[in-house]
């Protein structure tokens, strides 16, 4: 499902997976402290993929950068890396990440702390929010797009300094995802993804 | 292939200035929080113009419902991610040809509803020739502002309803017309803004 290539996806049921988590699942501190993104990962063009024949139903949280190949259902958390949604990626999910490329299909709201990418084949409907963004010719779009950097909604989804690129941690605001799939096996590579059945 | 006689004319887009526009453009200061709806398709010009501001941009894209070019109405969202403040400045391009007077009226409604004090509509009505383009224009702002017009390739025409600024404020109840401008392509410009401003 996710791997460094996007041929080996082979499971096109709706899917539940979730590797052994190494952020942290712990209730929130009292006090988080910002982070500035860390993953090396992060624009490195290594990007995990979610297969074309793959579908998700349900929340996916990473501390890397993901691309999606396939469709996904629910909510996509990539805080502090980018998210690539490919020429056949068909996402219907709020996303919040660091950075947003859009290459193929979304139906829903698209949060970035820096700055979202759609390009000419990109079909969207939804709402962007984004301190930067840049659309190329012949992408289409509906809905409502907030360049605002002193957006409160973005505030809300990545902390007070979401345009200057830090983001409160994972650990700030735990996802119902990482408290649910602790015990669950590892199938998902050496990423930090996890994936949910319960959106 | 075989190829219509419309389809062999190779056609540019035309370049004209709006000088209407450029006021609404230019009166929006980038540190205001101003609230953008485009009746049009997205066009990059735009994003590219407002990123970085406070602004935010709504776009409706209103599509023809049927060969006779009639457009569906718009449907704006709640307050919300999709609407996060009041209207005020509205692209309608060469929208208001093709809705007849009781759909602008429900357009009125939907903008003053959704607008505040300083709402201020933008529309080119086809106003010199007897007939228009079947569906409405692509238009791309350059970004000296230029306007580029883009004609489907199909060419067909249908008949210009040549809303004069009476007419737009009789089916535009609450609206007037604050300024208008003939264009040489014989189009007239008009801003519209609520009828106690006017």
């Amino acid at each position: 499902m996710f791997n460094k290539r996007d041929n080996e996806a082979s499971d096109p049921q709706t899917t539940t997976r979730d590797p052994a988590p190494t952020t942290s699942t712990s209730p929130a501190p009292s006090s988080p402290a910002p982070v500035k993104p860390t993953s090396p990962a992060a624009g490195s063009g290594t990007a995990a993929v979610i297969g074309a024949t793959v579908q998700i139903d349900g929340r996916i949280t990473a501390d890397e950068d993901l691309r999606v190949e396939g469709k996904v259902k629910g909510t996509i958390t990539l805080k502090n890396n980018t998210l690539t949604i490919g020429s056949q990626g068909q996402v219907d999910a709020e996303v919040h990440a660091h950075t947003i490329l859009v290459e193929g299909r979304v139906n829903g709201d698209l949060y970035a702390a820096e700055r979202i990418n759609i390009r000419a084949s990109a079909r969207i409907e939804g709402n962007l929010l984004a301190p930067r963004m840049s659309l190329e010719e012949g992408a289409r779009f509906r809905g409502t797009v907030d360049m605002d950097p002193d957006s409160e909604a973005l505030a809300k989804v990545f902390g007070k300094d979401a345009h200057t690129g830090t983001a409160t941690t994972a650990a700030s605001a735990p996802s119902t995802a990482s408290r649910e799939n602790d015990q669950k096996p590892d199938l998902l590579g050496a990423g930090n993804h996890k994936a949910s059945g319960k959106p | 292939m075989a190829l219509s006689s419309h389809a062999t004319i190779s056609r540019q887009p035309a370049a004209i200035r709006l000088p209407l526009l450029d006021t609404l453009f230019q009166s929006a200061h980038p540190a205001e929080r101003v609230g953008w709806l485009d009746l049009g398709p997205v066009q990059p010009a735009l994003f590219t113009r407002l990123s970085g501001q406070r602004a935010w941009l709504h776009v409706a894209e209103l599509v023809s419902t049927d060969d006779t070019g009639a457009l569906q109405d718009l449907a704006l969202p709640q307050a919300g991610p999709g609407r996060p403040g009041p209207l005020h400045h509205v692209l309608a391009w060469d929208r208001l040809n093709y809705l007849d007077p009781a759909a602008l009226s429900r357009l009125a409604a939907a903008l003053l509803e959704a607008g505040d004090h300083s709402l201020r509509i933008h529309a080119l009505i086809h106003y010199r020739a007897t007939e228009m383009p079947r569906r409405p224009m692509g238009f791309t702002v350059r970004d000296d502002l230029a306007v580029l017009l883009d004609e489907d390739a199909d060419g067909a025409r249908i008949a210009a309803p040549r809303y004069s600024s009476k007419a737009l404020q009789k089916a535009m109840p609450g609206l007037a017309p604050e300024h208008t401008t003939l264009l040489n392509n014989g189009m007239q410009e008009f801003i519209l803004v609520p009828d106690n401003r006017a």
